[in-house]
């Protein structure tokens, strides 16, 4: 067997109240492409984070050539030859190729000590040519495409002598044609003897390319196993341990007519012909994983993302959604998935993010009437539990499951018929969720449609009445409750 | 620590502390200057700030809703002169020269506020523009009013509408003071008591949040433009009675002691945050120091020069106090995430 060129030996790491990382250790050998597969949550990222210096560990040992190192900082990360491709790429987007390739680094002429142009180009030009590219290295990187950038990214680590580099989900924004370049790329460079650490989603992909599979899940690394001696069904169940039904409520409702029906929705390039149709009183689940579309459709749902071709039938009407305000309008109401950004407006009080979305029918005047508002904002306290010292505090020193419940509150005080949530219980505690489980199916029975995305497999399994499956931007397959296990959900939306 | 000495330094709130800050001042330049504290000086503080008050309340609606509008000092320049052109050239009675004013400061706000939003050009970068190209129209405009040699404005009933006092004689309250009054007022009651001045702070404070609330974001940002614009005229003319003339250079660098008021008093750059009672005493330290300093070179050998050293550092001071401030909360308020 070849070398080991690094290893990772027991690393812990705890946040408050989560060891997102528990006792895990990987080795990784020159020439070799090791993949790492989880869900959302399982603690890859923050191994990374790691290794790449931006979060120090709490315990463990990290070798590279065998020998200890201390990495505490991306700098000491970086001259151990580490280097890390995140998904948001971090290329300086305003300054040239050449420039971003030899980032504090560029070569100077000996006797003026001035950045000497001609042979920063040169070098970088060979470097690029080493990944079978022609990009320009005077080209200004805001002009070149994400492929392109991840090309930039790579000739960084390579010209920095990187013995290491690790890819966080690197295709889930390339299309099918650069997703092959970028595995030519990343095999030249196992040939050249470095060492691949590669994170994804899309299980063919780690099937295809790497040479060795770890799986970790709640922070603890469950196995890792040659790619050759394995099935994609058996990755996925280590993949997946929760037990289903354990925390969540069965959800029972009366299911009436159509409430949505949504026909050959297209954005271009993003999702393609989305059929489905939502009834009163049921809950609809999305499903699908980072990069495949399904936050499009539900954005696209409510006028933040354009649809070029498609139509949206409400109560069998034909409805045109050009923006948010037109979709509360038709009584579409709406839950982010990033509740500090989209959801609150965090330096408002309580009682103004509850009243953000009704604020024009406070009052019979233009003038806010203070009584109706603070008896709406005290309703909502009440009826969701809202734990808040009282309704004028800023939410920002809320914790996260009042936030979410501020969020919800605020857009049920529109009382909408049609509800698109996406990840509603991301990031909070049990009791929370329990709370917002409980709303929800209130809402079934009262009749409202829900739209459910969500990546949280347990959760989307048992309180959707169905589940579509997207991946790609196209809808894969459609279970109904119970016909499908969380193996079956996630090897459908691991599929290109 | 004193519980009022720690509300005052971790107290979220700017104004408390700006306001004590004034009193320091006066009692500092009350102390060291015989004329100082006296009902007359006082009214010629008053008599000062109104233009300047004026234009940090159309600027507060601009910076609240994550804008700047540098242009403001040009649009007060250009009402000036078109004040006195409609007066002496057009023969407008005063209640029309006022409307016109107005439209028009209206009209040169909702020109900023078109490419900021509907072209989406930074506001800074707009009016940094359009601070040049009112200007420029300002110097044309003023050439055909010095050719006509129309001059000085001396109807008493113009002249009134900056200099008038309540009551007439005694010369108690100007009548300018009635205008800020009336127009701080309004202006609270529509930021903190109407949805559409709740919007104003929401667009600020996170714009996705308000897009998605439903609010029209565009069009909050285009309106906070317009009310700038109209109250940047009106402010022109005020400043037009008080002097009883208008030139090409009326407002001309304003728009920095403007701006420099608006952050003093609190309204944070990014939007979503500030109060109005925080712009105004800002505007009153600003005057307080450029008045108490002229007293303070009569009766020391400190030069003229030293003003702006003093404005400088004592607005280094304050804001630094409140940065000092900010950060202590933040490790108050630091959370598990």
């Amino acid at each position: 067997m070849k070398s080991t060129l690094l290893k990772m030996s027991h690393i812990c790491k705890s946040y408050p109240g989560v060891k997102a990382v528990n006792d895990v250790s990987i080795d990784l050998f020159a020439g070799e492409i090791l993949g790492i597969m989880g869900e959302n949550g399982a603690g890859k990222s923050t191994l990374i984070k790691l290794l790449a210096g931006a979060e120090k560990k709490d315990s463990g040992e990290i070798y590279i050539d065998e020998k200890k190192v201390d990495i505490n900082s991306p700098k000491t990360s970086q001259e151990n030859g580490v280097s890390v491709i995140y998904q948001e790429l971090i290329t300086m987007d305003t300054l040239s190729v050449a420039e971003n390739i030899f980032v504090g680094q560029l070569p100077v002429n000996k006797v003026t000590k001035l950045i000497d142009w001609k042979a920063a180009q040169k070098k970088s030009t060979e470097v690029l040519a080493l990944l079978n590219s022609n990009i320009k290295p005077k080209s200004i990187v805001a002009t070149l495409s994400v492929y392109e950038k991840q090309i930039v990214e790579i000739a960084k680590a390579i010209h920095k002598n990187a013995k290491v580099v690790v890819m966080d989900e690197p295709t889930a924004a390339l299309s099918e044609k650069d997703s092959k370049s970028l595995f030519k790329v990343i095999e030249n460079l196992k040939n050249q003897g470095v060492g691949i650490i590669y994170i994804s989603h899309r299980i063919e992909e780690v099937f295809k390319i790497s040479d060795r599979i770890t799986v970790m899940r709640d922070g603890k690394l469950i196995a890792t196993k040659q790619t050759k001696d394995v099935e994609k069904k058996e990755i996925i169940s280590m993949m997946i341990g929760r037990e289903l039904n354990q925390f969540f409520p069965e959800i029972k409702s009366e299911k009436k007519g159509v409430m949505m029906k949504v026909s050959d929705l297209n954005i271009n390039g993003i999702i393609e012909n989305i059929s489905f149709e939502v009834k009163k009183g049921e809950i609809l689940g999305i499903f699908g994983l980072v990069g495949s579309g399904c936050l499009n459709i539900a954005r696209a749902l409510i006028g933040v993302d354009d649809i070029d071709q498609g139509e949206i039938h409400i109560n069998g009407k034909k409805t045109s959604i050009k923006n948010p305000k037109n979709a509360l309008k038709n009584n579409i109401g709406f839950i982010p998935i990033d509740r500090k950004n989209e959801g609150l407006t965090l330096n408002f009080s309580v009682k103004q993010n509850l009243t953000l979305q009704s604020i024009d029918e406070l009052g019979s005047s233009f003038i806010i009437q203070e009584s109706i508002e603070n008896s709406i904002a005290e309703k909502w306290v009440k009826k969701l539990d809202i734990k808040t010292p009282n309704i004028e505090v800023e939410v920002k020193t809320l914790s996260g499951g009042n936030q979410q419940k501020i969020v919800l509150g605020k857009t049920l005080e529109i009382n909408p018929e049609i509800l698109v949530i996406v990840e509603p219980t991301r990031g909070i505690d049990v009791g929370a969720k329990m709370d917002i489980y409980k709303m929800l199916e209130n809402l079934c029975k009262e009749g409202v449609a829900i739209i459910l995305v969500s990546t949280d497999v347990p959760e989307i399994l048992s309180i959707s009445n169905r589940v579509l499956v997207v991946s790609n931007g196209k809808i894969r397959k459609e279970f109904k409750k119970g016909e499908a296990n969380q193996q079956e959900l996630l090897y459908e939306a691991s599929l290109n | 620590m004193k519980v009022w000495l720690k509300k005052l330094i971790y107290s979220d709130d700017i104004v408390g502390a700006l306001g004590i800050f004034l009193v320091l001042l006066v009692v500092f330049f009350s102390v060291m200057t015989p004329h100082f504290f006296s009902l007359m000086n006082f009214n010629s503080i008053i008599g000062n700030i109104p233009a300047m008050a004026i234009l940090c309340l159309g600027l507060t609606f601009v910076v609240l809703v994550g804008d700047l509008d540098l242009s403001l000092g040009s649009i007060l320049g250009i009402t000036a002169i078109l004040a006195v052109f409609f007066f002496k050239v057009m023969h407008f009675p005063l209640w029309l020269n006022l409307i016109s004013c107005v439209v028009i400061g209206g009209i040169f706000g909702a020109f900023n506020g078109a490419i900021v939003t509907k072209i989406g050009i930074n506001s800074i970068i707009t009016t940094l523009g359009t601070m040049a190209l009112i200007r420029g129209l300002t110097y044309w405009i003023a050439m055909d009013v010095d050719a006509m040699q129309v001059g000085r404005i001396t109807d008493p009933a113009f002249l009134n509408f900056g200099r008038y006092y309540f009551p007439e004689k005694s010369r108690l309250i100007p009548i300018t003071l009635v205008y800020l009054v009336i127009l701080y007022g309004a202006s609270a009651l529509f930021l903190n008591h109407t949805s559409f001045g709740r919007q104003i702070y929401a667009v600020g404070s996170n714009e996705a949040t308000a897009r998605l609330a439903g609010i029209n974001v565009k069009r909050v940002r285009f309106v906070c433009f317009i009310i700038a614009g109209m109250l940047s005229a009106f402010g022109g003319l005020v400043l037009v009675a008080q002097l009883g003339l208008g030139e090409a250079y009326t407002g001309q660098n304003m728009i920095l002691e403007v701006v420099t008021a608006v952050v003093l008093g609190g309204v944070l750059l990014t939007g979503g945050k500030g109060r109005l009672t925080g712009v105004i005493i800002a505007v009153l330290i600003l005057a307080v120091i450029r008045n108490g300093m002229v007293h303070l070179e009569q009766v020391t050998d400190i030069s003229f020069y030293w003003r702006d050293v003093a404005k400088g550092v004592i607005l280094l001071l304050a804001i630094g106090l409140y940065s000092v401030r900010k950060s202590f909360n933040a490790k108050r308020l630091r959370t598990r995430q």
